[in-house]
């Protein structure tokens, strides 16, 4: 284990809250998607898994935020949280509490945004589901590309709601060939794509053959504006995308290991920090989080 | 036509943009019912509006020139949290979409001279999940380094939830950051511009931001669902902003809040009572807060909106209006327009 990810294990390992989860910044509240990411963060560093107790605290903790239905849920809250994609991606990668993880995927095709079909100031097949940030709103891009690659890890690619939610992703891409939270077009005006949200959704795309031009549009985005607009999360993401689509990083990596701090954080950000150790491990010929198996590449959707 | 049908294609309409959605007329009744017939008088406030041509002017002495027409809210900065809250919602290099950072520094250096405890800017950008990267490329991080301010990104921040006295959007209640629900005084610092949902976005509208993304997604579409007006009125009313400045130095006309185009303003706006700023920011841009349905609610709680009621620091709105152009469906907003609808 190189001292970039050592540094950052340790910090990592430092910011745990008493209860074992993470919080998005010490000291906060804990949440679930830095305790995603930390947990697959930790299982990552090549030699050194995370420690037991380290692990079991924090899978019980997220154990106990999933509700009845199946769903994460905030502390103080009780509506469905769009992590819970999140959830079903960690547990498919520890392989553990399988029961838990199909649990919490048999909510996620329960769980849909609502139809759009009626709204004319936008340009977009309202008549598409994905999945929304919160019950009862729209699908927007990001919850849907979780959602996705959630379902897909646990062998749900060929179900209606997979392949209606690919071709909503595929509708929302901006002119620009990036993606943005999800409208491509106001009244009339194109809007620009994020780095974050394509690089999300070329991941989620990535075993769709009939969405090869929408994908090949996108790293053409990533690939012209990664060159000017880089932070801690849009380069470990685009890091993440562009392993998995076989793209050379090193440029990339070498930018996110600058911009790691000396306590070996990326700006005190622990969902931040995870995602840039996964990138690392991912580009030094570790596993990719995001990355969908192979044999699993579809013709048409 | 009904309330109820109403309301239902005012929420679908608004929610799908992902910045929300206005309807022309109708709906009054809802409101009405809401906020009963009689409505308590309307009181005074006083509004500062100061010249500034550039971002090079003295800003720091602008704003203290400002402050102190508020002597009673200085006496509350004084041993305050203060958070403030500009507006950072996307970066693109040839548009002023942002409060600019240099406004942002010169508050800093004001409210600590007047002797605040702590002073901390916040945000939670409503589209753009990569906070950092729209806090560096606006700027805002160098002046905050600059200033040795931290910067909290409230879509990340510990939060909890806080019931809705007046309700307006059903919600019962909404999660708040506990960075914000810390705040001794809560300070809004939008842009001066028109809003392609909304009409304007000014210091009230501004505390969308407020709202947590990790709770409500990006964009916070829930509110849209519930009413833009609806959701202003019942986020302003749960954390009441103790002051305002609005960045006017530089506005955006046409199709705001993204994609309009630049104004050379050339003023900053600020006061203790947020409608009242925000009414006088929407004349100051040519356009009749009386028109503005959420400024009217905001009327039934203590805030001010009449010109008459209005005592006016600094520079008259005549001197420094400048009419900004706004998209076709707002033409009713346009001072003088002899369109007499209300828009919500």
């Amino acid at each position: 284990m190189n001292h970039r990810i050592a540094s950052a294990r340790n910090f990592l390992l430092g910011v745990r809250n008493p209860c074992g989860a993470w919080p998005y910044r010490r000291g906060q509240q804990s949440s679930p998607e830095p305790t995603c990411y930390g947990l697959l963060a930790l299982a990552s560093t090549e030699g050194q898994p995370a420690p037991e107790t380290a692990r079991d605290a924090a899978l019980g903790w997220l154990a106990s935020r999933v509700g009845p239905q199946g769903a994460l849920v905030l502390e103080g809250d009780d509506e469905p949280h769009w992590s819970t994609s999140l959830l079903v991606i960690t547990l498919t990668r520890l392989g553990c509490q399988l029961e838990l993880q199909q649990k919490a995927a048999r909510f996620l095709l329960r769980w849909s945004g609502e139809e759009t079909s009626k709204i004319t100031e936008v340009t977009l097949d309202g008549t598409l589901h994905g999945w929304p940030w919160i019950s009862g709103t729209f699908s927007w891009v990001e919850p849907t590309c979780y959602a996705l690659l959630a379902l897909k890890l646990v062998g749900q690619s060929q179900h209606p709601r997979v392949i209606e939610a690919e071709r909503m992703l595929v509708d929302r891409a901006c002119q620009d060939g990036g993606w943005n939270y999800g409208n491509r077009v106001i009244y009339g005006a194109s809007l620009h794509g994020f780095l974050s949200s394509t690089a999300l959704a070329a991941l989620a795309l990535q075993d769709v053959t009939a969405a090869r031009e929408a994908i090949n549009r996108g790293l053409a985005f990533l690939e012209r504006e990664i060159k000017n607009h880089q932070s801690s999360l849009t380069l470990a993401l685009t890091i993440l995308c562009f392993h998995a689509f076989a793209r050379p990083v090193a440029d990339l990596v070498a930018a996110l290991e600058s911009r790691q701090e000396s306590d070996g954080s990326w700006r005190q950000q622990i969902h931040q920090t995870a995602l840039a150790v996964l990138a690392l491990q991912a580009a030094a010929g570790g596993s990719n989080i995001f990355m969908l198996p192979r044999s699993g590449a579809k013709a048409a959707s | 036509m009904n309330d109820r049908f109403n309301r239902r294609q005012f929420l679908k309409k608004m929610a799908i943009a992902g910045v929300g959605g206005t309807v022309i007329g109708g709906g009054l009744f809802y409101w009405r019912n809401r906020l009963g017939k009689v409505l308590p008088p309307e009181a005074h406030a006083r509004v500062t509006i100061l010249k500034a041509a550039s971002y090079r002017a003295n800003l720091v002495d602008l704003i203290r020139r400002g402050l102190s027409n508020y002597p009673a809210f200085l006496e509350r900065v004084r041993g305050s949290r203060i958070v403030l809250k500009p507006n950072l919602v996307e970066y693109y290099e040839a548009r002023r979409v942002n409060t600019h950072p240099a406004v942002v520094a010169a508050a800093i250096a004001v409210f600590r001279s007047f002797g605040a405890r702590e002073i901390v800017v916040a945000e939670g950008p409503g589209h753009q999940r990569d906070t950092e990267l729209l806090v560096e490329e606006s700027g805002l991080w160098e002046a905050l380094k600059s200033e040795q301010t931290p910067f909290v990104d409230l879509n990340h921040d510990s939060i909890r939830p806080v019931r809705l006295s007046a309700n307006y959007t059903q919600l019962n209640r909404l999660f708040f950051p506990v960075t914000i629900l810390g705040a001794d005084l809560i300070v809004s610092m939008p842009k001066l511009k028109t809003h392609h949902w909304a009409g304007v976005t000014l210091s009230l509208k501004n505390m969308f931001g407020t709202v947590p993304g990790v709770k409500y997604g990006w964009p916070k579409n829930l509110l849209h669902w519930r009413g833009i007006d609806r959701s202003i009125v019942d986020i302003n009313l749960a954390l009441r902003p103790a002051f305002a400045i609005i960045d006017g130095i530089e506005g955006m006309e046409g199709d705001g809040p993204l994609r309009g185009e630049t104004v050379q303003s050339g003023v900053l706006i600020m006061g203790d009572n947020p409608t009242a700023v925000d009414a006088t920011g929407t004349r100051v841009m040519g356009l009749n807060p009386e028109r503005i349905l959420y400024l009217q609610v905001m009327r039934a709680h203590g805030g001010v909106l009449g010109e008459t009621h209005i005592e006016q620091a600094g520079e008259r709105v005549a001197t420094v209006r400048h009419d900004f152009q706004v998209l076709p469906n707002f033409s009713c907003l346009k001072l003088g327009s002899p369109e007499r609808k209300l828009l919500q």
